[in-house]
């Protein structure tokens, strides 16, 4: 019922406007305008229902709303205290205003606290660009951090191969932590410890590598800001491409040619190609190699495969490859079925995602053909996800 | 304090560490959700840490209030809503805690680790290594102890006698069994000086030459002189009256403070380079003005509060009627002073008592003091009272005067109404209203009136002037005893109203740290950088259980009709043992 507009119905008992499904809709006023908000939403819902803009942190629509950053303060006439728009329900005949000096200073107050526990350099953070709490600092306000003291202990997890953690940086919003529990039902991470020392991170200071995390990286996905980031091995391919004994090439995965475009401001899901190809080999690798090929053949080998187990259980007898039969090229799926559903890895496809395959086929087929020798050939994987990075081989073998 | 619950503490609990000690409290128990409770009750715990370690700023205090505000209002929970009250609460009812450690460097409570050496030390006025004399004494090396206590107050002899002791009332051995008598351990110190011991001073031609000129040779006075002499300086002091001294002499009767003891402290004082001339009033024979133009760069005053406050009553006009302080001074500056057979002393101040003890040596045959309150809330020293009583003065509380009865144009006797406690003044103390009983006259020949003493403003005349407080004394800044007028400085009873002698020294320090700053552009005051005595002790050995020493005191029989000094000096074995039982609660184990 979000953002729908209601309609103009009174309910016959209380005269109160219902919507088409006589659901009582408050009438309140935000900013001095009348608003009639869905029954059950909370003041910030109704604010947005009637696009008056309240800046949030820790909100994330649909997902999570605790209430703990303080930045949707608004002042409600008759409160007490500033009221948290993302968890106060709209009531009828409520007074709220969402500029007043007291909402205003309140929240610049908040967000200056914020910034003066943030362990972070903006210089250097690879989230400079699009960190929502510069973003928020900047609409709050805040000219000038007047307390300096203790800040966040920065503690630095690089222990998986897709994701990085720095706690310092972190602001306690827990949207990661409710992605990870709530969304993807993993909950490798919660925050740890208590009062100005909380952290977020895995149970008994444990390693993300050492815990359930898939490394789906959705939390990296809804972090606000630089705490969880995906692993940057931008110099290591740099280094490939400097070195002269190794033959570099590179297979982009098919979302990428339909994202690249976006980095450089063209509107999102502009096709670029030809662009991205011809930009790759200027970089210098010496092969472009098109993901969407070796899709085919993970088809064709998982067609192979489906028809091998169908054959098995019609004929009868020991059911050696059991039915259903799963698959997805997705890693951090894998790693979700290996520890949360070990007993049915029998039925997933036994076949290499297509990234792994065009891998495969560079060192030995490709490699071949243009009398390389395996280890002479750097393949890059330029990948949508971060769990792709389960699937790279580090060390001298990769 | 914010929880609801009620605690009960007094002068010996400071307020800005019990801020402190609730903001670890609630850090302990935040958890941690809400921006504002996790991270705003942490800054406010660090600002309120700084300044107990005496690294506050001017504008913290502005800084908790505005965050103890914003804690208030953006907070998740109650405890984050409530967490900032008992800061905002021991802002708003003891805002002056705080000022003290922001502004002095001081905790007057004598808590804060960081502030305070030594409760004794942190009670001085003058802030004396009271610890440190001490304990050279207990060895024995009573010019070394003389010398440490000059470092800060030159008036060791006169303070042994005259001075209210703010020490013993902090002394921590009183937890054990009694204060250690520190004021009678420095009166055997400074009898067994010989010749005119000399502190360290800096000679500095460049302020040698400089002008600065001091009004008044009282003890505020006198210290100015003393510590701007230490500096380079050659100041010149300008003393209404034949002799210096000022209510030291004055004031005090030598009974209690031998007039040779005064000679030579300032004898010591003239010394070092501070010239005194006599005879010189403001107002008569100098004025500011005139100061200015003969070239002094800058002034203190220290004209203390000599005149008495008017009873306000009718018949006070009358012949017989004296103020006590006029009293005391025609008598201690001439040696005569006329005396009733009968005399009634009104207020139950150290003047009064003074004034009545004196009448009794001058051969009044019956001396009452008569006052409003009651014993304990009198503000005379208590040993002073009761030697007054002990030496025949009668004292009558709970009566309030209303009228003086006049016959034949002279003063007869004085009606009062008796009094009664009822209820509590803003200050605290039990407030006396007039009970219904029926007024009484106490007969006198004589009335001397002893309830305040005023600041005689009388002597600006129509000459630059500075501001006064609503009370009627020179306002000055608290941190340096400047005036409104940049080089007029102000100390003593002429800036804070009746006060001691420890604290007219420390105005004088004070002032003339504030003019050499002025004058020089730099701080220079070597005397108040700490430094450790060398005297033996062991941490670990028992305290000594010897009970404290009383004061030896002079005969009833020999005291009347005579002004010999009535406390008596101990001998070099009650000073040693005394002094032995001092706790050093200075000592620190790295540096002793």
């Amino acid at each position: 019922m979000l953002g729908e507009k209601p309609l103009d119905v009174c309910d016959a008992t209380t005269e109160r406007l219902v919507d088409e499904e006589n659901h009582v809709m408050p009438t309140l006023t935000i900013n001095n305008i009348t608003v009639q908000a869905p029954e059950g939403a909370t003041v910030l819902e109704a604010a947005r229902a009637a696009g008056i803009h309240i800046p949030t942190l820790c909100h994330l629509p649909g997902v999570h709303a605790p209430g703990a950053c303080r930045v949707c303060l608004v002042e409600v006439e008759g409160a007490r205290t500033l009221m948290a728009s993302c968890v106060t329900p709209a009531n009828e005949g409520m007074r709220v205003h969402t500029n007043s000096l007291r909402a205003r200073n309140g929240r610049r107050d908040v967000v200056e606290l914020l910034l003066s526990e943030h362990e972070g350099d903006c210089t250097t953070c690879s989230r400079s660009e699009d960190c929502e709490l510069r973003a928020i600092a900047r609409e709050a306000g805040v000219k000038d951090i007047q307390y300096r003291g203790e800040r966040r202990t920065t503690r630095l997890d690089y222990s998986t191969k897709g994701l990085v953690r720095d706690t310092g940086k972190c602001i306690l919003c827990r949207r990661c932590v409710a992605v990870c529990q709530d969304v993807e039902s993993v909950g490798a991470i919660a925050p740890q410890e208590r009062g100005f020392g909380t952290y977020i991170g895995p149970a008994f200071h444990a390693p993300l590598s050492e815990v359930t995390c898939v490394q789906c990286g959705q939390c990296s996905a809804v972090c606000p800001v630089g705490a969880i980031g995906e692993r940057d091995q931008i110099d290591e391919v740099w280094r490939a491409l400097d070195n002269p004994s190794l033959h570099v090439v590179v297979q982009t995965a098919p979302a990428i040619r339909a994202a690249l475009g976006e980095c450089f401001d063209l509107p999102p899901g502009t096709l670029v190609t030809g662009k991205m190809v011809s930009a790759l080999r200027r970089l210098g690798f010496e092969a472009v190699f098109d993901t969407d090929f070796s899709a085919d053949l993970t088809i064709m080998e998982e067609g192979h495969e489906l028809l091998a187990r169908l054959q098995g259980a019609l004929a009868g007898g020991a059911n050696k490859s059991p039915l259903p039969m799963f698959t997805s090229c997705c890693p951090a799926w894998i790693q979700f079925a290996e520890h949360f559903a070990p007993d049915m890895l029998d039925n997933l496809s036994t076949c290499k995602s297509p990234q792994q395959m065009l891998g495969a086929l560079a060192k030995s087929y490709y490699a071949e053909k243009i009398g390389k020798k395996p280890e002479e050939i750097f393949v890059v994987s330029i990948m949508p996800c971060t769990a792709k990075k389960i699937r790279m081989r580090s060390g001298r073998d990769a | 304090m914010g929880s609801g619950g009620l605690v009960v503490m007094d002068e010996d609990s400071c307020m800005v560490d019990v801020a402190r000690f609730f903001l670890e409290f609630v850090q302990e128990e935040s958890c941690g959700k809400c921006t504002p409770c996790r991270v705003g009750t942490k800054r406010m715990l660090e600002i309120v840490t700084r300044i107990c370690e005496g690294k506050g700023e001017e504008s913290d205090i502005e800084r908790l209030e505005k965050l103890g505000r914003t804690i208030q209002q953006t907070a998740l929970c109650g405890l984050g809503q409530s967490a900032p009250n008992p800061v905002l609460s021991t802002l708003r009812h003891f805002r002056d805690e705080y000022v003290a450690h922001i502004r002095d460097k001081r905790c007057p409570a004598g808590v804060c680790a960081d502030l305070v050496r030594s409760p004794c030390q942190n009670a001085c006025p003058a802030g004396v290594n009271v610890p440190g004399y001490v304990s050279l004494i207990g060895e024995g090396r009573t010019a070394e102890a003389l010398h440490l206590h000059r470092e800060n107050n030159p008036f060791a002899a006169v303070c042994a006698r005259v001075c209210f002791h703010p020490c013993e009332s902090k002394c921590r051995r009183a937890t054990l069994d009694e204060a250690v008598s520190i004021r009678g351990v420095k009166r055997f110190m400074a009898d067994a000086e010989q010749g005119l011991q000399l502190p360290s001073t800096r000679i500095d031609p460049a302020c040698a030459k400089r002008k600065v000129a001091i009004i008044g040779a009282g003890p505020a006075g006198l210290s100015c002189g003393y510590f701007l002499a230490r500096l380079g300086y050659r100041p010149d002091i300008f003393e209404a009256a034949p002799r210096p001294g000022g209510l030291l002499l004055q004031g005090i009767p030598a009974y209690r403070l031998p007039r040779e003891v005064i000679d030579a402290e300032v004898a010591m004082i003239e010394r070092l380079g501070v010239t005194i001339h006599t005879g010189q009033r403001l107002g008569r024979d100098i004025t500011l003005s005139g100061l200015r133009e003969a070239g002094y760069e800058s002034v203190f005053l220290g004209i203390g509060a000599p005149l008495g406050t008017r009873l306000a009553l009718p018949g006070e006009d009358a012949k017989g009627v004296v103020d006590a302080m006029q009293f005391l001074r025609d008598f201690n500056l001439t040696g005569t002073a006329p005396v009733g057979k009968n005399v009634v002393i009104i207020g139950g101040g150290n003047s009064a008592i003074d004034a009545a003890r004196t009448a009794i040596r001058l051969g009044a045959a019956q001396v009452t003091v008569v006052y409003r309150r009651t014993r304990d809330q009198m503000p005379a020293f208590p040993h002073e009272v009761q030697e007054a009583e002990r030496e025949g003065v009668r004292i009558r509380f709970l009566l309030s005067p209303t009228e003086v009865l006049v016959k034949d144009g002279a003063v007869a006797g004085l009606r009062c109404v008796p009094m009664e406690l009822q209820g509590f003044d803003r200050a605290g103390r039990r407030r006396a209203v007039p009970s219904q009983q029926p007024t009484v006259d106490v007969p006198a020949d004589m009335l001397i009136t002893a309830i305040g003493q005023q600041l005689d403003l009388s002597t600006f005349g129509s000459d630059v002037m500075p501001k006064t407080s609503r009370d009627g004394y020179v306002s000055v800044d608290p941190r340096t005893g400047q005036t409104d007028i940049l080089w007029l400085f102000a100390g003593g009873d002429a800036a804070s109203g009746p006060s001691s002698v420890v604290e007219a020294v420390r105005d004088g320090e004070r002032a003339a740290v504030a003019i050499d700053r002025m004058l020089s552009g730099k701080s220079r005051a070597f005397w108040r950088e700490h430094r450790s005595v060398d005297t033996f002790f062991d941490p670990d050995a028992d305290p000594s259980t010897a009970p404290r020493t009383h004061q030896r005191l002079l005969a009833i029989e020999k005291r009347l009709g005579r002004f010999d000094e009535v406390e008596l000096c101990w001998t070099e074995t009650d000073a040693r043992r005394e002094a032995a039982r001092c706790l050093r609660c200075d000592y620190r184990e790295t540096c002793g």
